[in-house]
């Protein structure tokens, strides 16, 4: 899948906004990061990566009918978090999936960052 | 104009008692997992709507039960599972899994309660019962 690379920063503006809680996972090619964005679709996430920096930004979709009277107010705030990426990571092969509001970026180091093991034949 | 008065007391009794509600859920010894959490509450006339943030869940590991004015949602996620190569450098995630009870200002009916699942909100409509529904006074002349 490719990463978009447009930004939603603008879009953002005089919206409150919260880091989404993320675990990461060292994997046997890379990083793993999972992230919790309840509310927002894949379309309305951008992953933005450069060089060192790695961007998440979701915008989180409303339904509230009109008049209806608010009881008990949840946080309906956007996602917004930058995290930074070290060098080895390989920014030509990263993936995004999204599911259930839970969005998985496999991050994988470049082959020449990864442990190998050589083996030895018999002379 | 006495019955409207006493409607507008009626809600602001409501939302104390929900409000009661949400510190007890909040408090509870068993909540420990809960500070996550993220609800809210609409009264849309007709019916009620509440939704809760579920990331990751599916339909099958979601229970709703409606009693009289109480919604009861059991919801049983499962930790993240890891292979025998990975390891887990930050964890900030928490297993969505937690049973709590809403009670509602007005009996619902059982009968009509409607969930949706989209992407990791869950969504419960539930209509109000025929004698709680809002109702307007014609005025003979």
């Amino acid at each position: 899948m490719a990463l978009p690379t447009t930004t939603t920063a603008e879009n953002l503006h005089d919206r409150p906004t919260v880091a989404p809680r993320v675990d990461i996972v060292e994997t046997s090619t890379g990083v793993r990061l999972i992230a919790d964005m309840p509310g927002v679709s894949p379309d309305s996430l951008d992953v933005d990566i450069e060089p060192g920096q790695l961007r998440l930004t979701g915008r989180r979709s409303r339904t509230i009918p009109e008049g209806a009277v608010e009881l008990l107010g949840g946080r309906l705030a956007d996602y917004e978090r930058t995290f930074a990426l070290s060098d080895d990571v390989d920014l030509e092969h990263v993936t995004a999936s999204m599911s259930d509001g839970v969005l998985t970026l496999e991050l994988p180091k470049h082959a020449r960052s990864q442990p190998r093991r050589i083996s030895v034949q018999r002379a | 104009m006495f019955h409207h008065w006493n409607h507008f007391d009626n809600q602001f009794s409501a939302l104390n008692r929900l409000h009661g509600m949400l510190d007890q859920v909040l408090r509870s010894p068993a909540s420990n997992d809960m500070d996550g959490l993220n609800a809210s509450v609409y009264d849309a006339g007709e019916h009620y709507l509440v939704s809760f943030d579920v990331p990751g869940i599916t339909e099958d590991s979601i229970e709703l039960d409606v009693h009289g004015t109480t919604l009861t949602m059991t919801v049983s996620g499962s930790e993240l599972t890891l292979s025998d190569d990975e390891s887990l450098h930050r964890r900030e995630r928490r297993p969505v899994r937690f049973k709590r009870s809403l009670s509602l200002p007005d009996k619902v009916d059982p009968e009509q309660v409607r969930a949706d699942l989209s992407d990791g909100v869950l969504c419960v409509k539930l209509a109000k019962s025929p004698d709680a529904k809002p109702r307007r006074i014609a005025i003979g002349r």
